[in-house]
């Protein structure tokens, strides 16, 4: 009876696992295959897809059936609000000089003479199939354009999430573990200072010190030329150029949320340090190294791994800026643009597509929790997140 | 909390400066800045040179033409790959007929393509692609003969049937077709197009563009590929319908990626900020070693405009080095390089664009544009009463507005007093300009005394009207301290809403003529014949949505002292009457207040020392170049790079 019981619990977490994976692999397929196919997302999804496969299947399948109706309801919200927008988008492409029959023409080539739920439809079903019409202004799918622009926005969200975490966690782990001592407050302070610095001011002074060495102290101009200032390089063109073009933006984005991450860690390190299995391991002569970062880190981890994942809606509004800053082709300037120019339509396609984006990757973190922690695979966890 | 930000930065600069091991640590030069005091809290402290103080003299008259006078060892050298920083994306679509083409756009045009006409440097329009031109005694008809042996990228030539093709798909266009109002007839034959005209065009055919917009030549067989083109979509082709569905079935060609004949060909162009168009080496470059002339041009193999749209980003990306050279009417920008020995700074304001507010005075009937369409009765301007409220049509409130408008306080507030309050349409060193065109100077108590008329003319108290800006911050704040000067003068009795507009929809209600008063750039340009389309009356188009037209005089008024004196502008071929009407056109605007002018502009074309001859492009058959920098374009196929290196 416990074995068959076992078996369709083992039957049911594959096929949950499966249909996990084709789920993401039809998100990928819906939204990104198509070229220039952007190997950032897909990435992401496939770091999701292996973390849906370790985790708890049924889990898995329950929280990405949570995720269908949030994804059709944003949509429907950002089609509804584009919608709601004053002014004729017919008018919009034509100029106001337009005679009715050319404004009926574009509407009609539009779609705009249909009922709203029929316009709503159709551009579901065009979503679907990665279809997200033709931008006014650029004259190109938008599909196409917010694929080519979410690259780089997507790189500098991940660069600086590892930017952040690689100071953070040697940082939280060092001060959590030296708790109330001067390394402890020198840390504690120099990270308050970057994030109590809005990063549109920090990626102006780091552009300053080290790019182009204007930074004028007393009357001093000091500083550096080592770094780029603008532009983007793909890192297909070329490797050492692209991650030198990208360190002063991820620099820009990651010290607040290092800042964010080092005391959260710091928080839960003093409370694990406490814990008896840290005080068995220290009665065994383990190394502090080895307690810290072997047996500390892990339990230690968790609210900072949740938070990374809610941090990405920061981290895109960030970027936004950023990339202005930085005259990189992001999904910020390609948005930027469709708002300035009244192209709905991209405009449209961006926000659904950075709205997804953000509640896959909260999805993915998700699982990444679960992978992390073999004492949640298989439990109600439904509960907790 | 200044102070906690300042605290919070140093700190994270004392972390970055410890994991740092590059000490490349650069200052500005001491010393005085004779001319740029104000600037110098911006930039490093300069001394300028000779030539730069020559500059900053040419400047303060308004005739810096922007040349490159640097001196030269060695010869051209051929490679090397230009990266320039560009102000916007405004090229897309390229073809001549339906794009906005401003400064960026002229860039790009004057690399991947050529036009039928040049500037010189004594500001003369002459013949380019055009081999020679003549008149007939009436100037009805022109007959212009096209260079022979000049091929289009995709290898077709230059033919008189080609350049009468392009000339027409812009007679054609809804959108720059009242440009050619006029030109009856245009057609090719072997080398020569032939031009006929119910007016008589004495300075040459063709109202204006000659040397920019469809002046721009492009090969035939992509545009007749293009699903815009007017031949197929304009209610003014010559084709029959089935012609045009017949056309547009076919047209499935790409209207961003140009097939011109310049010294460039397209090789890629992504749209948006931070993307770019690329264009290569044409190796069958009418003036290219291949070519008719036995030149050597271009020098670089390679020219890429990246879209930085910020100033900011732009001028970060040229002192970090990812830009070589970059544009800029930013006067605090053009400050911080003014005597900056690490960078050439060219200045140019001559024949430069004015900036003003233009006012929509739309009222009355237009009986000039009735006789013209051979109607009896006079056309109604504002049918509708959509301008009816707008007390601008009165000149008592625009000379109100225009003597409490404190010019020298504007550019001193924000363009650091690099730039001249303008009193006329055209800057100093042009044909017209004048000391003294009567137009309002800045008085507080004749400000006054016109109100109390504007308020009695127009019945309003508080004077009420909205005045568009676009989106740009800078444009924002520089109108609303022009307003507030307004307000210091009348008080409550002016109510003025700054409306900031986004650029797309901008341009396009000034031509439908929905709205009050907004600010503008334009009227750049050696000579007034350009500037014909903006203010005669012909071209005073009624405000009717429900008959819309689009009015190339946007602030629809009507003079007749300007239509007299354009009359001798675009017919007599004498050059003394023709400056003495553009004076009198002058003086009709300081009469009338059309306008309200605030500045002329000033533009800076700044590039890494590397980059060479940045302006000196000689003209075949000429002893006089091409004009350095005008209204900020320059041409491109004359430069290079130390050692073909741009970069270094």
């Amino acid at each position: 009876m416990g074995g068959t019981t076992g078996m369709k619990q083992a039957v049911r977490d594959q096929l949950g696992r499966i249909i996990a994976a084709a789920l993401l692999a039809t998100i990928a397929w819906a939204w990104f295959w198509r070229p220039p196919f952007s190997w950032t997302f897909g990435v992401l999804v496939v770091i999701g897809t292996v973390g849906a496969g370790i985790a708890d299947g049924r889990y898995a399948l329950r929280r990405i059936a949570g995720v269908i109706p949030v994804l059709v309801g944003v949509s429907f919200v950002v089609f509804a609000l584009m919608a709601s927008l004053p002014g004729d988008p017919a008018i919009n492409i034509l100029g106001p000089a337009a005679t009715a029959d050319q404004i009926a023409i574009v509407r009609t080539e539009l779609g705009l003479d249909e009922p709203f739920f029929n316009r709503y439809g159709n551009w579901l079903g065009g979503v679907l199939t990665g279809d997200l019409g033709t931008s006014i202004v650029l004259r190109e799918d938008v599909a196409d354009g917010i694929s080519r622009s979410m690259t780089p926005t997507l790189q500098i969200m991940a660069y600086s999430v590892v930017i952040a975490l690689g100071f953070a966690i040697p940082l939280g782990i060092w001060a959590g573990y030296r708790q109330g001592t001067k390394t402890d407050g020198t840390i504690n302070n120099v990270m308050l200072g970057f994030l109590a610095t809005p990063n549109f001011v920090l990626a102006v002074m780091l552009v300053l010190f080290l790019a182009i060495g204007g930074l004028s102290v007393a009357g001093n101009e000091i500083g550096f030329r080592a770094l780029p200032a603008a532009r983007y390089v793909p890192l297909g063109e070329n490797v050492v150029l692209h991650f030198k073009h990208m360190l002063l933006p991820s620099l820009s984005l990651a010290m607040g949320q290092a800042a964010v991450f080092m005391r959260l860690l710091r928080s839960d390190m003093i409370g694990t340090l406490r814990l008896p299995f840290i005080d068995l391991a220290r009665s065994k002569g383990l190394p502090t190294r080895r307690i810290l970062w072997r047996h500390a880190l892990r339990p230690s981890s968790f609210t900072l791994l949740t938070v990374v994942g809610l941090t990405m809606g920061v981290l895109i509004g960030g970027a936004l800026i950023v990339e202005f800053i930085f005259t990189i082709p992001g999904v910020g300037a390609y948005i930027f643009l469709g708002v300035t120019q009244r192209d709905f339509i991209a405009v449209q396609g961006g926000v659904l597509v950075i709205s997804t984006l953000y509640i896959v990757v909260l999805t993915m973190s998700d699982f990444l929790y679960l992978a992390l922690d073999p004492r949640l695979r298989g439990r109600e966890v439904g509960a907790r997140v | 909390m200044a102070r906690a930000r300042s605290l919070a930065a140093a700190t994270a600069f004392a972390l970055i400066a410890v994991a740092c091991s590059s000490s490349d640590s650069t200052g500005g030069t001491s010393g005085t800045a004779p001319e740029a005091a104000d600037a110098a809290a911006a930039g490093p402290t300069t001394t300028l040179t000779p030539e730069q103080a020559e500059v900053v003299e040419a400047r303060e008259a308004g005739e810096a033409a922007g040349e490159d006078i640097r001196e030269v060892s060695g010869g051209p050298v051929h490679g090397g790959r230009l990266v320039y920083g560009i102000e916007a994306d405004t090229a897309n679509p390229f073809a001549p007929y339906a794009a906005l083409c401003a400064i960026s756009c002229r860039m790009i045009m004057r690399a991947i393509t050529e036009s039928m006409y040049v500037t010189d440097a004594n500001g003369d329009i002459v013949p380019y692609l055009v081999e020679t031109e003549t008149a007939s005694d009436d100037f009805l008809t022109w007959t212009l003969r096209i260079r022979d042996g000049i091929r289009f990228h995709d290898g077709t030539p230059l033919t008189g049937e080609a350049v009468a093709y392009n000339i027409n798909l812009c007679r054609f266009s809804q959108q720059v077709g009242p440009g050619y109002l006029g030109i009856e007839n245009v057609w090719g034959d072997g080398q020569y197009v032939y031009y006929e005209t119910s007016i008589p065009f004495a300075t040459g055919p063709g109202p204006a563009s000659r040397a920019n917009g469809c002046g721009f030549m492009f090969s035939p067989a992509w545009l007749e590929t293009l699903p815009n083109n007017p031949m197929y979509t304009s209610p003014f082709s010559p084709l029959s319908a089935e012609e045009r569905t017949a056309g547009l079935a076919s047209a499935t060609g790409d209207p961003s990626a140009p097939v011109g004949l310049g010294a460039f060909k397209y090789v890629s162009y992504t749209p948006g900020n931070g993307n770019s168009f690329i264009a290569e080496r044409n190796p069958d470059y009418w003036r290219g070693p291949n070519g008719i002339t036995g030149e050597s041009l271009p020098y670089l193999d390679e020219i890429e405009f990246v879209v930085a749209v910020d100033i900011v980003g732009r001028t970060n990306g040229l002192r970090a080095g990812q830009f070589d050279i970059i544009h800029t009417s930013n006067a605090d920008e053009i400050a911080k390089y003014e005597g900056d020995p690490d960078f050439v700074l060219l200045q140019a304001n001559d024949f430069g664009e004015t900036n003003f507010a233009i006012m929509n005075v739309a009222s009355g009937v237009n009986p000039v544009l009735a006789e013209l369409r051979g109607l009896d009765e006079p056309i109604p301007m504002d049918p509708l009463g959509l301008n009816a409220a707008n007390p601008l049509v009165h000149l008592s409130c625009r000379k109100a507005l225009a003597h409490a408008f404190d010019g020298e306080r504007f550019v001193s507030e924000r363009l650091r007093g690099l730039v001249r309050a303008a009193n006329g349409p055209f800057p100093p060193g042009s044909m017209g300009y004048l000391d003294d065109s009567g137009y309002p100077t800045y008085d507080i108590d004749a400000a006054r005394a016109e109100f109390e008329l504007c308020k009695a003319d127009s019945g309003q108290n508080p004077v009420k009207f909205g005045f568009n800006t676009t989106n740009d911050p800078f444009n924002v704040e520089s109108n609303e301290l022009i307003a507030s000067m307004w307000r210091a003068a009348f008080g409550d009795e002016i109510a003025v809403t700054i409306q900031p507009i986004e650029q797309g929809q901008y341009f396009g209600l000034a031509l439908a003529g929905l709205y009050e008063m907004m600010g503008l750039r334009a009227h750049g340009g050696v000579d007034p014949i350009e500037q014909w389309l903006w203010w005669n009356s012909v071209t005073a188009l009624p405000i009717d949505p429900t008959v819309p037209e689009l009015a190339s005089n946007v602030g629809r008024f009507q003079d007749p002292a300007i239509d007299a004196a354009y009359d001798v502008i675009r017919h007599n071929p004498d050059p003394e009457a023709r400056r003495e009407a553009a004076e009198e056109v002058n003086r009709a605007f300081g009469r009338n207040v059309w306008n309200l002018w605030t500045y002329w502009t000033l533009w800076g074309v700044i590039a890494n020392p590397r980059v060479q001859n940045l302006t000196d492009l000689p003209i075949p058959g000429s002893d006089v170049g091409a004009f350095a920098v005008n209204a900020g374009a320059h041409h491109v196929a004359q430069i290079w790079c130390d050692d073909g290196d741009c970069q270094g």
